[in-house]
C-alpha cells in the first residue's frame, strides 16, 4: 500500500538477452557492475543464486535473473554483467541483468497485464510502453515485480524467449492498432 | 482514524514498559505491603500511563487507570498497610489493561469490548476505594494530621501563602538554633511548605547563617506569625511576601515534593544524618601535630577531601593513583589519608595485569562483566593538606592525570575548642562546612540510581553496527594502501584511527547488551499466578540480574525460562502437605541464577521438589521406543536424565504420570540450540531438579575458527568445536559399514565430508582424495561427536555475524556469513544442520550399538550443583 503511495512510476530498464525489461525504481537501491566483485558461494542455495558479494560491508546474495526467470540460459553470459540492488522486505538482493539502460517513467495508464493465454501466466506479469521521443517507435517492456522476483511459490515460473518475444508483440500490435 | 495515530507505536512501545514495571512494583507491593516507596511508585507509573493515554486519545486506558490512581492515591495519602482485596484488584486491573492495550494494537482501533472491560474494572475499583474510605477514615485522621490537612486543602487557597525571609544578627552564636524556633513559630501558625536551607541542612553553619526563606501556609494573621518570628532572639528581619499567581503551580508541587521529603526523613536512620566529612575531620586532628592543626584553624593551611574517579580508558588505574598521591606530596602538599591505601594501591598493581581496554573488541562482553569492579580500581578517596586555594587542586589533578569525575570539598575548621575538639565529634560537625565543586557531573544521588534509557530501534543499531564494520574495512584498506614505509605521522593515524573504530566497535556491542532482568522481573509475578493456580506455595529467590545478553537473546530467553519454570512448579514442586511428609520447608523454593563468563551467560532454574526419577524415565523411554532395552541397561544416570530432552518422550497424556516434565523440553533445547546454547540437567530423586543453561552472551559477534576449504573460506563456532586432531589416514581410519570412523579417546568419531555438503559436486568416496595427512575438527553436536574433514586451518577469530535472507539459504546449513577487513567474506557454519545431513545419509541402524549412546564428554556437563548442596 505504502508503496504504491510513493510510486513515482519509474522503472530502471535494464536488458537481459536482447531483450528489455524494467523494474519500479523503488525497489532499486543502487546498480553496481559486478566484475568488480567477487562471489563467494552459499552453500545448498538454490541454483539462482549466484553467492553473495560483500558491498562496502554489507554481504549481499546475488540472484541470477536469467536462472531465475529461467530465461536465455543457453546464449553467451554477459561480459560485464550488472548487479541491480533491489530491496524486498528489509533484505538486500543483486539482480545480474546483462545491462541496465536507463530510468524510464511509465504512466499507470501505459501499463496492462501479459496476456493470459501465453505461457504461464502470473498476475504479476506487466507490460509497460515507454513512449518514443521523437520520431522513434513506442517501446514495450516486460515489468517484474518484487512478488514476481521473490515469491517463493512462483519460482518455477519461467519466461521463454520465443513466447516473451511473441507476447511483446501481441500487445505492441494491439496498441498500435 | 484517531488522532496521533504517528504516535500509537511509540505509545505502545512505552506503555508496555510501564506496565512491566507495574506489573514488578505490584508483586513487589504484595510481598512488603507497607512500602510506601512502592505504592509512591506505582501511583507514578499509573499516573504516567494515564497520561499517555489521555494524550493519544485512548479513553478506555485512561478511565481505568484513572480509577487505579485513585485507589493508590488513598493509601498515598492515608499511609497504611495495604489489603490484599486492593491488590488483587489492581492485578486485574492490570491484567486488564494488558488485555485493552493488546487488543487495541491488535484491531488498530479501541473498540467498544475494551471499553467494556474498562468499566467493569473502574466499578470493582470504586467499590474498593469505597470501602476502604469508610474503614480508612479513622486512620487517616489520627495517622499523620500536617500531610493530610495539606493535601487535602490542595488547591491551597492562595491568599494564605507567604515567603518568609528571616535574618539573623551577624554575631549569632547558634543561627542553627535560631532557624528551627523560626520554622517552629511558623508550624503552630500554619504549614511550613518548604524553606531554603532545608531543614537538614540547619546544621551547616555557614548556609544558615545566611538567613532563611520559607514558602508558609499560614493559618493565622501574617503580622502575628512576623512578630513572633522577631521575638526570636538574634533574629534582625523578617519579610514577608505574598506569593504571587503565576507561582502557584510551582509550589503546589513544593507542597508535595517536601511531603515526601518528609517521609523520606522520618524513615532515614539516624545515622544516616552523620556526615561523611565528620571522618574526615577526626583522621585530622588524629594525623597532624600542633603546628599544623594551628595551622589549618588560621587558614594558611587548607584540607581537603576528593573523590576521584579517573577516566575510563586508562590502562592501569593503580599506577596513576600512586602517582597522583606521590605528585601529590612531592609538589603541593600532604596527602594524610586515602582510600584505598598506597600500600594496597601496591598490591593491586602487581596483582593484576594491564587492562586492555583498547586493544579488544573482543573481550567486550567479559569487560562488560567486570565493569564494575573495574570502576572500582579506577576510584579513590583522599584527604589532603595544601597551601593554596582551590583552584590549583583541580588544575593539579587535571594536570595530573585523565579524570572521569572529581568532587572536591574543602574541611573547613573554625578556631579550636580543643576540648570539644577532641572529646566531642558532635560538635565537630558544627563546625564544619562543606563547599562541593563538581567538574564534570555532579555526585550521583540516590535517584541516579535508577538508570535512565534511551530507547533506539535495533535496526538502526544494526545499521551502526554496519557502518562500524566499514570503517574497520576501510581502515584496513588504507593500511593495506599505505606500502611498507609510510611517514611516522600517517602511521600514528591510522594507528589512532584503529584505535577509536574499535572502541566505537565495543560501544556498540554495549548498548545491544540489557540486563537479563528484562526476563528475570516478570517471574515474580508468573510464579505467583501459576503457583495459586496449581495451588501449591512457592517463593522464588532471583540472582545476577544485572548479567547482561544481547538484546534479540533475551526476548527468546523469557520462552524458554516460562517453560522451565512452569514445569519445576508443576512437576516438581510437591503440594504443601506433601513437602511436609518429607520434611522439607513448606514453601518451595525455586531459584534462578544468571552469571557470565567469557563469552556466555549461565542461567540455572532449580527447584527444591521432588526430583526425576530415573527409572521412570528410562520405563518411558523404553516404551516410546526412543531406546532399545539394551541400551538403557548401559546408561549411565546423567545419559538417562538426559533422555528427557529426546524428541518424542512425552506426550501430553503421559504427562503427569511421569514423575518429572516430560512437556516439550526437546522444545526448549532446541530453542537453546538454535541461540547456541546448551542445556545440561542434574536431579536427585527427593531433593530438586536444576536444569543450566549455557547461552552465548550476544549471537552478533562470536569466536570462530576458519579453516580453507576446497570450495573456499569457512568460519565454524568455536562453541561447536571439542578437539583439532591430525590423523593418519592409513593407520587411523576404520571402515564400519559405509562409515569412515576414527577411534579418539576411546570414542568412535564418525567423519564427515564436509566438502559433500557444501558443495554439490564433492565425488562420493571422498577418502582416496584426502592426503595422508589430514585435519580434522571434532564437534559436538546432541551429545555426540563427528569429525569434519578439513583442508587446512586458518586461526581463529572474532566474527561478526551477518545474516544472510533464508531466500538465499533455504536449508540453512550456514548461520549467515562474516566480512574479513581485507573484503573477503567466509560462511558461518551450521554444524548442526550438517551433523543432521550427515545422519540421514547415514542412518543410525548402520552406526555400531552403542556408539549413540557415548558419554557426552563435553566440558559443559560437569555436575551442576543442586539447591542447597
Amino acid at each position: 500500500m505504502a508503496e504504491s503511495l510513493i510510486s513515482s512510476n519509474q522503472y530502471i530498464i535494464f536488458t537481459l538477452v536482447k531483450e528489455t525489461m524494467g523494474i519500479p525504481i523503488d525497489l532499486v537501491r543502487e546498480v553496481i557492475s559486478l566484475n568488480s566483485h567477487t562471489l563467494y558461494q552459499i552453500p545448498g542455495s538454490p541454483d539462482f543464486f549466484k553467492g553473495v558479494i560483500n558491498l562496502r560491508g554489507q554481504v549481499i546474495p546475488i540472484l541470477d535473473a536469467r536462472s531465475k526467470l529461467n530465461f536465455g540460459l543457453n546464449s553467451p553470459p554477459p561480459e560485464n554483467p550488472k548487479s541491480i540492488i533491489v530491496q524486498c522486505d528489509k533484505e538486500h538482493f543483486g539482480l545480474v541483468v546483462d545491462d541496465v539502460e536507463e530510468v524510464a517513467t511509465i504512466e499507470d495508464s501505459s501499463i496492462e497485464d501479459a496476456p493470459g493465454h501465453l505461457a504461464v501466466t502470473h498476475k504479476d506479469r506487466k507490460i509497460g510502453r515507454i513512449s518514443g521521443k521523437d520520431n522513434d517507435k513506442d517501446r514495450f517492456v516486460f515489468l517484474l515485480s518484487k512478488e514476481f522476483l521473490f515469491d517463493d511459490n512462483n519460482s518455477k515460473g519461467s519466461l521463454i524467449p520465443s513466447q516473451f518475444r511473441k507476447m511483446l508483440n501481441e500487445v505492441s500490435n494491439k496498441k498500435t492498432d | 482514524m484517531q488522532s496521533g495515530e504517528e504516535y500509537w507505536d511509540l505509545f505502545f512501545d512505552e506503555v508496555e514498559t510501564h506496565l512491566e514495571s507495574l506489573n514488578h512494583q505490584i508483586t513487589n507491593l504484595e510481598s512488603s505491603p507497607n512500602d510506601v516507596d512502592i505504592v509512591h511508585e506505582i501511583f507514578r507509573i499509573v499516573h504516567t500511563i494515564k497520561g499517555m493515554a489521555a494524550t493519544i486519545g485512548f479513553q478506555s486506558i485512561a478511565k481505568l487507570c484513572h480509577k487505579m490512581e485513585e485507589l493508590f492515591d488513598f493509601y498515598r495519602k492515608n499511609p497504611r498497610s495495604v489489603e490484599n482485596s486492593t491488590i488483587e484488584i489492581e492485578i486485574k486491573a492490570l491484567d486488564s489493561l494488558y488485555k485493552v492495550v493488546e487488543s487495541i494494537s491488535e484491531n488498530g482501533e479501541e473498540l467498544s469490548s475494551c471499553n467494556k472491560i474498562s468499566e467493569t474494572l473502574c466499578n470493582e475499583l470504586i467499590e474498593e476505594l469505597n470501602k476502604l474510605q469508610v474503614s480508612g477514615v479513622n486512620l487517616s485522621v489520627t495517622e499523620d494530621k500536617n500531610l493530610n490537612s495539606i493535601i487535602k486543602q490542595k488547591p491551597i487557597p492562595k491568599a494564605n501563602q507567604f515567603k518568609v525571609k528571616v535574618k539573623f544578627d551577624e554575631d549569632c552564636q547558634m543561627p542553627s538554633v535560631r532557624a528551627f524556633m523560626a520554622t517552629e513559630v511558623i508550624e503552630k501558625n500554619g504549614n511550613l511548605i518548604s524553606s531554603v536551607p532545608d531543614k537538614d541542612q540547619f546544621n551547616d553553619v555557614e548556609i544558615i547563617s545566611e538567613g532563611l526563606t520559607a514558602s508558609i501556609l499560614a493559618s493565622q494573621p501574617i503580622e502575628n506569625i512576623k512578630e513572633n518570628i522577631l521575638k526570636i532572639s538574634d533574629v534582625i528581619k523578617v519579610e514577608i511576601e505574598a506569593i504571587a499567581e503565576e507561582k502557584d503551580k510551582q509550589y503546589t508541587s513544593n507542597v508535595t515534593r517536601s511531603l515526601e521529603e518528609n517521609n523520606s526523613l522520618k524513615k532515614s536512620s539516624p545515622l544516616e544524618g552523620i556526615n561523611p566529612l565528620s571522618l574526615d575531620h577526626k583522621m585530622i586532628i588524629e594525623r597532624l601535630n600542633e603546628k599544623e592543626q594551628e595551622e589549618l584553624f588560621n587558614g594558611t593551611l587548607k584540607a581537603y577531601h576528593i573523590d576521584l574517579l579517573l577516566a575510563e580508558d586508562i590502562n592501569n588505574p593503580e599506577e596513576q593513583l600512586i602517582n597522583l598521591v606521590n605528585n601529590f606530596n612531592d609538589y603541593i602538599g600532604h596527602v594524610i589519608h586515602s582510600i584505598p591505601s598506597l600500600e594496597d594501591l601496591e598490591v593491586l598493581k602487581l596483582k593484576r595485569p594491564p587492562t586492555q581496554t583498547i586493544s579488544s573488541i573482543i573481550n567486550s562482553e567479559s569487560e562488560l562483566a567486570d565493569h564494575n569492579e573495574e570502576k572500582q580500581r579506577r576510584k579513590m578517596q583522599f584527604i589532603l593538606l595544601i597551601n593554596g586555594t582551590h583552584k590549583n587542586v583541580l588544575d593539579f589533578l587535571s594536570d595530573a592525570c585523565e579524570i572521569n569525575k572529581v568532587e572536591v570539598k574543602e574541611i573547613k575548621v573554625s578556631s579550636p575548642d580543643k576540648k570539644t575538639v577532641e572529646n566531642n565529634t558532635e560538635n565537630l560537625q558544627k563546625h564544619e562546612v562543606n563547599e562541593a565543586v563538581h567538574i564534570a557531573q555532579p555526585k550521583a544521588k540516590h535517584s541516579d540510581i535508577k538508570t535512565t534509557f534511551v530507547r533506539v530501534n535495533l535496526g538502526t543499531l544494526e545499521s551502526l553496527m554496519n557502518a562500524v564494520g566499514e570503517l574497520v574495512i576501510n581502515h584496513n584498506k588504507i593500511k593495506l594502501s599505505m606500502g611498507d614505509s609510510p611517514s611516522s605521522e600517517i602511521l600514528s593515524t591510522t594507528q589512532y584511527l584503529n584505535q577509536v573504530t574499535t572502541k566505537i566497535q565495543q560501544l556498540v556491542m554495549s548498548i545491544r547488551m540489557v540486563p537479563v532482568n528484562q526476563v528475570f522481573s516478570r517471574f515474580p509475578r508468573f510464579i505467583r499466578d501459576i503457583s495459586r493456580e496449581l495451588k501449591k506455595d512457592v517463593h522464588l529467590v532471583q540472582e545476577g540480574e544485572n548479567t547482561e545478553v544481547d538484546r534479540i537473546i533475551v526476548d527468546e530467553l523469557n520462552e524458554i525460562f516460562i517453560h522451565l519454570v512452569r514445569n519445576a512448579i508443576d512437576h516438581g514442586i510437591e503440594t504443601a502437605d506433601e513437602r511436609e511428609k518429607y520434611d522439607k520447608p513448606k514453601s518451595g523454593l525455586i531459584k534462578m541464577q544468571a552469571y557470565s563468563h567469557g563469552n556466555n551467560v549461565f542461567v540455572t532454574i532449580s527447584d527444591d521438589g521432588k526430583g526425576i526419577n530415573p527409572d521412570e524415565l528410562k520405563r518411558k523411554a523404553i516404551q516410546k521406543k526412543i531406546i532399545t532395552i539394551e541400551q538403557a541397561e548401559a546408561l549411565s544416570k546423567d545419559e538417562i536424565l538426559n533422555l528427557i530432552f529426546a524428541t518424542g518422550l512425552s506426550t501430553a497424556e503421559h504427562v503427569s504420570d511421569l514423575s518429572g516434565r516430560g512437556v516439550g523440553m526437546d522444545i526448549v533445547k532446541s530453542k537453546v540450540s538454535s541461540l547456541g546454547g546448551r542445556i545440561s540437567i542434574n536431579s536427585i530423586l527427593g531433593e530438586g531438579t536444576s536444569i543450566r543453561l549455557s547461552i552465548p552472551s550476544t549471537i552478533s559477534i562470536i569466536q570462530a575458527l576458519l579453516i580453507n576449504n576446497k570450495s573456499g573460506l569457512y568460519a565454524i563456532p568455536l562453541s561447536e568445536i571439542k578437539e583439532i586432531v591430525s590423523i593418519n589416514i592409513r593407520q587411523d581410519l576404520h571402515q564400519i559399514g559405509s562409515c569412515s570412523i576414527i577411534v579418539l579417546h576411546d570414542q568412535v568419531i564418525p567423519l564427515v565430508n564436509l566438502e559433500k555438503y557444501l558443495q554439490a559436486s564433492s565425488p562420493e568416496n571422498f577418502i582416496e582424495d584426502l592426503p595422508p595427512e589430514s585435519l580434522v575438527v571434532v564437534v559436538a553436536c546432541e551429545g555426540n561427536q563427528y569429525g569434519l574433514i578439513v583442508d587446512s586451518l586458518v586461526g581463529q577469530q572474532e566474527i561478526v555475524i551477518k545474516t544472510i535472507s533464508n531466500r538465499a539459504n533455504p536449508e540453512g546449513l550456514i548461520n549467515g556469513a562474516t566480512v574479513f577487513g581485507d573484503g573477503r567474506v567466509a560462511m558461518i557454519l551450521n554444524v548442526e544442520k550438517i551433523i543432521k545431513l550427515y545422519l540421514n545419509d547415514n542412518p543410525i541402524e548402520e552406526i555400531p550399538e552403542g556408539f549413540l549412546l557415548e558419554d557426552q564428554g563435553n566440558d559443559f556437563d560437569e555436575r551442576i550443583p543442586l539447591l542447597g548442596k
